[in-house]
């Protein structure tokens, strides 16, 4: 399904070396104003009125699930038996009950307290991990980098979903064990992401003059490439957030995510399953959650990346 | 042409090694005992030693690597410790459900993401353009698994034209008509993705050739707009296209779990999701191998036909 | 394609009267209605989980003697084709007449004649010799370990046997064995049903489960894993000229298990016709489905959903902690809210359809004041740690898992105690179950439950603690034991009933283990399903079910 690196859709990172060329192009270009990338986003963020609104409604959501305790009508496990599976607009329930007679309205903002954590830290976990590996091997490119990428070629050979599954599975159910996952399955395509961008950069005038005046590899790595490989990073983290929500959701709605009575949107779904003809909001609802976060994610991702490359937004 | 070719296979087979050490390694995570579930309630010491023994257990891990490799390479997987059969009878047959869906699925993705792609590009900012991008946005965000119970409950259980699970109806003799019936909710639900990945793409792939001075020069030509855009802007918007088409092809093969699991596609996600579950460490093994190295295949596959369309690429 | 459901729309509104009436017959009646039973059809059946491997022997699990049953006979069976209980009554099955000697420990049984296996092997006394070897004798040639430990609880009086005549053996047990044909007749773990010999030379014991070979009314036709296995009448079924109900050939001409793991998509393929009947359906759907016209049947059966206490445990060593644990639960609502009416609320372990069960028994009703009170008096009145309990995510006769556990850990929330669920797959959590329960594991969940009251000893007798029994929580009286050791030997019924009752009565005064509910198990089929049977058991009779289209 959301597999990390398919968002990609400008592929031309991975879809091959024909692509690879423009994007080196572009990264070129870029570098030539290596202080300008963090800022250039958020310009480019506060021109594009879509992606502006996306990520305020995300932080919209953030807050109502960071402040869910005292915004929910309810307590998480509040149950009212007599109104089990009441559709939306019940008195009292805007959204409707569930199975135990729980509101799910309350159980969605408690659900985001798990649902936006279990994938979102280990994207920034796995984005730690990547640049640093990813710099290593992009300016050491033979000896310790060749082997950093021959490694991690070896993660490309399997299908994200099933390499996820099979290492949440394995290690059993739970919150960590499903982040553990998800970082193992990000860091090779991150990893690539920065790879790319290191190799082009550390080929740049500036860093050539750097290396001239005596300058450290340590600090031509981190002052000099670092700043001008961020934007692909945040951009491609920005995007696969949202993958990794409804990633990490699905998951928890095969059974490896959190454990009862907690409850994230993944687990939601999977147990109106059951009622599905009965009362088919119980399932419907927080996958409808789950598709406008990852839209949003996406939105911001696609405003961002737009601004990298102002060509394809004639 | 051939030496690209040889030189890419040769390049698989690090992989593919690295790909079973991984595999074995991994599997060495599985808490519990194995030959204690294989016995199950009143197993006794000696019995669990002696299956230990029998499966390889007791040996150092290098030796068990190597074994397990072995007889991997003469086709003999081992047994699956639930199912009590040989994993080469499971995991083939299953892989095979799996790739009729993950194909029908790559097929509704290509035959209807690569023209709206291609024309949204064409008639930038035109309605089709509007609603082909607002689609893959949508699509590229939608949880497989809350689709496939959406358009189960209205297509299946509502109206009733499609049926909820399998790929035959039991009562019938199969075939072909049988088998697309059974196909099409499974196949759309686990298509949105790839439809979504591919439409943008033909999209942005399509926009950068159009804007590029060599359509500018076929233009000034004077060739009629359709063999423009469907002969002279396509083919140079293909490598990337099938580049990544090769790439979804290779994730459906995972990617098809989800909705395997909620149609009761008999496939080898749902058998390997079972394993997992049940800690069948050699069907496990067999199954991540199987689909691993048709993964590998794929990509290269993939990898050969653009070089094909490329020559420029053959020569690094 | 259309066609197909508009078709079934139209069929399903003609025959609802005919349903209802069939089942208003069918429950006092059995099989025996006003319509005239129809020969042939394919009966399809929604498993709730893939079957083992089809080995009666050793096969675990009640779904696959679910599916064995009707290839495989035994010397001895219940009588499934009626729905009265308490228990099914035992019946000869391959075992014409019997005779038992005076002091209960000589067993000589007379077999049928004519009873061929589907292979076309005679059936005589040397065939059951050899099964029973099989099961019971390691020194044998055929000798199955997986099949010895399934069957352990059966033969274990056994000390000898002997072929008496071509159709006639003799069983010799070391001492009286009260509830043997009890256990004869189980099908929990294995059975002890007969196969094929000369079926068992062909593929040995590694692959006859591959290939089960039996002299049932069914025999097996094809299997393909994880998607159905199919059989066909056997038209030489010994039975199949009888007049006696209980033995005629079944009306289904095929009989095809499909299994759908999970309750939703079984569900959903009856209600879209692609199954003729299901079972563990979740009980919101049964509501549903009866509305829709579908039949519903069920009824008490030998099950119980309970959790075992971790005796070893700080705090749970305490009876007054225990207690309050049994007070704070309420089990009605369970059932009848949360189960909607499809279980009963369960308080003690011993299961409706088994001869000890005292429906009047009642020692810890839902009592929240009493509970905190108990807890307060115990030594740890402040709660105690936060308690782990393991509950399996799914799996066969669990209903709904997760949203009970769910009820009963917000039920001891409320009384004060701590309690954190930790959820596992099923077969995983059979592995952790089988080992019993270690540190800081503080309760077990389980389901199942026997026809015979020696299941009382199977789950509280301290010479079963887990590895070698079902005691996973560490329960040890000797008062209890002594009262089991009387219970085994005692050859007559009615004392013996009784025994095993005053055992399971002091396990509950002592709250070891935590009843929850018993399960009715609910079946649900298409309204031109005729002729079910729901009778007090965890399997059912097929052979008395036939199609009305």
């Amino acid at each position: 399904m959301t597999d990390a690196m398919q968002d990609f859709s400008r592929a031309e990172l991975e879809a091959g070396r024909a692509a690879r060329e423009a994007w080196e192009a572009r990264a070129k270009r870029d570098a030539r104003k290596p202080e300008s990338s963090l800022r250039l986003l958020w310009t480019a963020l506060k021109r594009d009125k879509l992606a502006m609104a996306s990520a305020v409604f995300l932080l919209l959501v953030a807050l109502a699930t960071i402040f869910a305790p005292w915004l929910a009508p309810y307590g998480p496990n509040e149950a009212n038996p007599s109104l089990r599976l009441e559709p939306p607009l019940t008195e009292g329930h805007l959204l409707g009950l569930d199975g135990q007679g729980r509101d799910i309205l309350t159980r969605l903002l408690y659900g985001g307290r798990v649902s936006l954590p279990i994938a979102l830290i280990p994207v920034a976990i796995a984005t730690f991990i990547s640049v640093i590996l990813g710099l290593i091997a992009g300016f050491y490119r033979k000896g310790v980098g060749e082997v950093i990428m021959r490694v991690l070629d070896i993660f490309y050979a399997f299908p994200t979903v099933m390499l996820a599954i099979a290492i949440a599975g394995i290690l059993g159910p739970g919150m960590m064990n499903v982040m553990l996952s998800i970082v193992i399955v990000l860091i090779p395509y991150i990893t690539r992401v920065v790879y790319t961008a290191t190799m082009v950069v550390s080929e740049e005038d500036f860093v050539q003059a750097a290396r001239a005046c005596g300058a450290s590899d340590t600090r031509i790595i981190f002052s000099e490439v670092l700043p001008n490989v961020m934007s692909p990073v945040i951009v491609y983290g920005t995007t696969t957030m949202g993958l990794q929500v409804v990633f990490a959701a699905g998951l928890s709605f095969l059974g490896l995510g959190v454990q009862p009575p907690i409850a994230d949107w993944g687990i939601m779904t999977a147990s109106g399953r059951d009622v599905l003809s009965v009362a088919p909001h119980v399932s419907t609802i927080p996958g409808i959650v789950l598709l406008l976060v990852a839209l949003a994610f996406n939105l911001v991702g696609d405003g961002l990346r737009d601004a990298l490359d102002p060509r394809l937004r004639l | 042409m051939a030496n690209y070719v040889v030189k890419r296979l040769l390049a698989v087979v690090p992989i593919l090694f690295g790909v079973s050490i991984v595999i074995f390694l991994f599997l060495q995570l599985v808490p519990g005992d194995v030959a204690a579930t294989l016995l199950g309630p009143r197993a006794t010491a000696e019995s669990i030693a002696a299956i230990r023994a029998e499966l390889g257990l007791d040996k150092p891990l290098h030796e068990q690597y190597v074994q397990w490799l072995f007889a991997i390479l003469q086709g003999d997987m081992g047994r699956s410790i639930i199912l009590q059969v040989p994993v080469v009878d499971i995991v083939v047959p299953k892989f095979f459900n799996t790739l009729i869906l993950a194909a029908a699925s790559l097929l509704i993705a290509i035959v209807v993401g690569v023209p709206v792609g291609v024309l949204s590009a064409v008639h930038q900012y035109s309605w089709l353009d509007r609603i082909g991008t607002v689609g893959a946005v949508l699509g590229a965000a939608t949880p497989t698994f809350w689709l496939a119970l959406v358009l189960m409950y209205v297509f299946a259980l509502n109206l009733g034209w499609f049926p909820t699970s399998g790929m035959y109806d039991l009562r019938g003799d199969g075939g072909l008509l049988d088998l697309l019936h059974h196909l099409v909710l499974p196949s759309i639900a686990t298509a949105a993705i790839p439809l979504a990945v591919i439409t943008r793409l033909a999209r942005s792939s399509t926009l950068e050739v159009i804007r590029s001075d060599y359509i500018t020069a076929v233009r000034a030509k004077g060739m009629s707009e359709r063999v423009v855009v469907w002969r002279h802007a396509l083919r140079n918007a293909l490598p990337p296209i099938i580049s990544i088409t090769g790439l979804q092809a290779g994730f459906l093969l995972g990617g098809t779990l989800f909705t395997e699991v909620i149609f009761t596609w008999p496939g080898i996600g749902l058998q390997l999701y079972e394993a997992i579950l049940g800690r069948d460490v050699p069907l496990v093994q067999g199954a991540m191998l199987f689909i691993a190295f048709f993964f590998v295949l794929l990509n290269l596959v993939a990898d050969i036909i653009v070089a094909y369309l490329n020559p420029k690429l053959r020569a690094r | 394609m259309s066609l197909k459901s508009v078709r079934r729309r139209g069929a399903s509104s003609a025959s609802l009267a005919a349903a209802l009436g069939a089942l208003a017959l069918g429950v006092s009646a059995g099989p025996v209605t006003a319509e005239e039973p129809k020969r042939g059809g394919t009966l399809i059946v929604g498993l709730d989980s893939e079957a083992d491997f089809l080995d009666n022997q050793a096969a675990g699990g009640w779904v696959t003697w679910r599916v064995n049953k009707n290839m495989f006979d035994a010397l001895w069976t219940e009588d499934l084709t009626r729905a009265e209980g308490p228990v099914p009554e035992i019946i000869g099955e391959l075992a014409e007449s019997w005779e038992v000697s005076e002091d209960g420990t000589e067993w000589t049984v007379k077999l049928r004649e004519g009873v061929t296996f589907h292979d076309g092997t005679a059936l005589n006394a040397e065939a059951v010799k050899w099964n029973i070897d099989r099961m019971w004798n390691e020194d044998s040639e055929q000798f199955s370990a997986k099949a010895n430990g399934c069957t352990a609880f059966s033969w274990q009086a056994l000390e000898s046997m002997e072929v008496v005549g071509e159709h006639t053996i003799k069983l010799v047990m070391a001492a009286p064995y009260g509830e043997f044909l009890g256990k004869q007749v189980d099908g929990g773990c294995g059975n002890v049903s007969l196969m094929s010999p000369s079926n068992w030379a062909k593929w040995g014991n590694e692959n006859v489960g591959e290939h089960p070979v039996g002299t049932g009314p069914f025999e097996f036709v094809e299997r393909v894993r994880g998607e159905k296995i199919v059989m066909e009448r056997y038209e030489d079924y010994w039975g199949a000229d009888s007049d006696d109900p209980r033995f005629r050939a079944p009306y289904l001409d095929r009989l095809i298990f499909v299994p759908y793991t999970d309750a939703a998509s079984r569900v959903a393929a009856l209600e879209a016709g692609e199954i003729d009947i299901a079972m563990s359906l979740p009980p919101d759907s049964i509501q549903r489905l009866e509305e829709k016209g579908f039949t519903v049947k069920q009824g008490p059966s030998p099950h119980v959903i309970y959790f075992t206490l971790n005796m070893r445990e700080e705090c749970l060593d305490d009876p007054n902690y225990r207690k309050a644990i049994q007070f704070a639960i309420n089990r009605e609502g369970i059932a009848n809210d949360l189960l909607g009416g499809t279980a009963l609320p369960a308080y003690g372990f011993v299961v409706p359809g088994n001869n000890s069960f005292d429906p009047d028994y009642k020692p810890y009703p839902y009592d929240p004041e009493k509970a905190k009170e108990l807890l307060a008096a115990s030594s740890c009145p402040d709660g105690g740690p936060t308690m782990t309990w393991l509950i399996p995510t799914g799996g066969s006769g669990n209903i709904i898992p997760v949203p009970i556990a769910e009820w009963v850990q917000r039920n001891l929330q409320e009384a004060g105690f701590d309690v954190a669920l930790e959820t596992y797959e099923w077969q995983t959590y059979l592995s952790f179950w089988w080992r019993g329960q270690q540190e800081d594991q503080h309760a077990y969940w389980m389901s199942w439950g026997m026809t015979t009251p020696i299941w009382v000893e199977v789950v509280s007798h301290s010479k079963w603690f887990a590895p070698n029994g079902s005691n996973v929580g560490w329960y040890e009286n000797a008062e209890v034991d002594a009262l089991l050791d009387q219970a085994l030997t005692e050859m007559d019924d009615a004392k013996r009933y009784d025994l095993y009752k005053q055992a399971h009565d002091l396990v509950m005064e002592e709250a070891a283990i935590v009843p929850i509910v018993h399960d009715s198990t609910p079946y649900v089929m298409q309204p031109y399903v005729k002729g079910y049977v729901h009778a007090p058991q965890n399997w059912q009779d097929f052979r008395t079910v036939w199609l009305d289209n």
